[in-house]
């Protein structure tokens, strides 16, 4: 009997909670596709980056590379402007494996706040199971996580947003410029005072 | 495969070449380098170079270079200043940090930032020969036909976690390094060559301002 009341108590709860989407559900119908993320996708190609990045009223600027070294996997590196390397990342869809990292930044909580947001960032293509022609927004179902991607009136994309089952957890910005090159992205989360700007300089 | 084997051959050759070149000081011979870096070191009141800094990633097929310029006040005044591929400027003052990053000025409080500290102090001492004079250290000196050089390791975990090892390279017969070697515990290192060095020129203190 106990267990009943609990179970309906949760039962209660859960049906409280609202599904996240970050223009309403309405305007959702299912789909099979893939969107493409091309930032990144490149084999080989290397792009250098300014990174400023500010947590919990701190900032820390350096120099940020994230090269696609092989077809599953990205080498994503971030020094500072004294050339010291602070973190070392090799990711993949799957796995990931840490090369370096320095002391003061060595917490899980940290690294794997890193390896996700840099996950998304250069993930080459996202399954979508859901679209939303109205807002040009496609979701993307992985792993409990809800990858919502905007594509512009130009055709490219323009952001992804990455959610739980019921709220926005962080998205990412992207700007290109004329040439259809990432000139500058931004990961802002919502839930930790964690943002961080992205701006390309020559290499 | 004929091709690859006469690059293996040729590599070989060269690295063999190139190791031979480097030996190690005789005792005499460290003794006087030490002595002529220590006491050149010491009369160093200002310090002025140009300087190209090369950072190797190694699975990038190219270095991240950044130039700019340095001064050096004795005792306490430091400026870093970059211009390319950006402004940015790193000012030690007073047992202050200050940063100008393309025009925007932060405060950096050094009581809050001590392994900040060191890891700078490491790079001002590795200018100026000071290091030499550090306990921290394990050194080993060599030579080649153009250059001193001084391997520098450190003893505490705390400093190896960062740097495995400094090497200070002396050209020809002068006793202020002319380029440093930081390598990191992932062997990918960070280069600074100096260039137009001036020593102890007149230097205002209005200059160690953004």
């Amino acid at each position: 009997m106990r267990h009943l009341v609990f179970s309906l108590l949760l039962l209660l709860l859960l049906a409280g909670c609202k599904v996240y989407y970050p223009n309403g559900k309405q305007h959702y119908s299912t789909i099979d596709t893939t969107v493409q993320n091309p930032y990144f996708s490149e084999l080989n190609e290397e792009r250098l980056y300014r990174a400023t990045i500010h947590f919990y009223g701190k900032e820390l600027t350096g120099m940020f590379v994230a090269k696609r070294i092989s077809q599953d996997d990205h080498r994503i590196v971030l020094t500072s402007d004294l050339g010291n390397t602070l973190f070392d990342i090799t990711i993949s869809k799957d796995h990931h494996v840490v090369n370096y990292v320095m002391q003061d930044l060595n917490r899980k909580i940290i690294l794997n706040t890193l390896i996700r947001d840099f996950k998304a960032l250069t993930q080459p293509d996202y399954h979508i199971d859901h679209q939303n022609l109205t807002h040009r927004e496609f979701l993307s179902i992985h792993a409990d996580r809800r990858y919502f991607l905007t594509i512009d009136d130009q055709g490219i994309l323009s952001s992804i947003e990455i959610a739980s089952k019921y709220k926005t957890k962080f998205e990412i910005q992207f700007k290109t410029d004329s040439l259809g090159k990432l000139d500058r992205f931004q990961i802002k989360h919502h839930g930790i005072k964690l943002n961080m700007d992205f701006v390309n300089i020559p290499f | 495969m004929k091709t690859k084997l006469i690059i293996l051959i040729v590599s070989i050759f060269h690295m063999t070449l190139a190791k031979a070149q480097e030996t190690a000081m005789s005792g005499a011979e460290i003794t006087s380098f030490k002595q002529t870096v220590i006491s050149e070191a010491q009369k160093i009141k200002t310090l002025k170079t140009d300087f190209i800094q090369y950072k190797h990633l190694d699975f990038l097929s190219k270095e991240i270079t950044s130039s700019g310029s340095m001064l050096l006040k004795n005792p306490d005044k430091l400026l870093w200043k970059y211009n390319t591929p950006i402004q940015y400027g790193i000012l030690f003052k007073d047992n202050k940090v200050l940063v100008n990053d393309q025009g925007k000025k932060n405060k950096v409080d050094l009581g809050n930032n001590k392994k900040f500290e060191k890891i700078n102090k490491m790079i001002i001492g590795s200018i100026s020969g000071d290091l030499f004079a550090a306990n921290d250290f394990t050194i080993t000196f060599h030579k080649n036909r153009n250059q001193r050089i001084a391997k520098l390791s450190p003893k505490t975990k705390d400093l190896s976690a960062y740097i495995q090892t400094i090497i200070l390279y002396f050209n020809d017969q002068q006793s202020t390094v002319s380029e440093v070697q930081l390598i990191e515990p992932s062997k990918d290192y960070t280069k600074i060559v100096f260039k137009n060095k001036q020593i102890n020129q007149p230097i205002s203190d209005a200059s160690f301002s953004f």
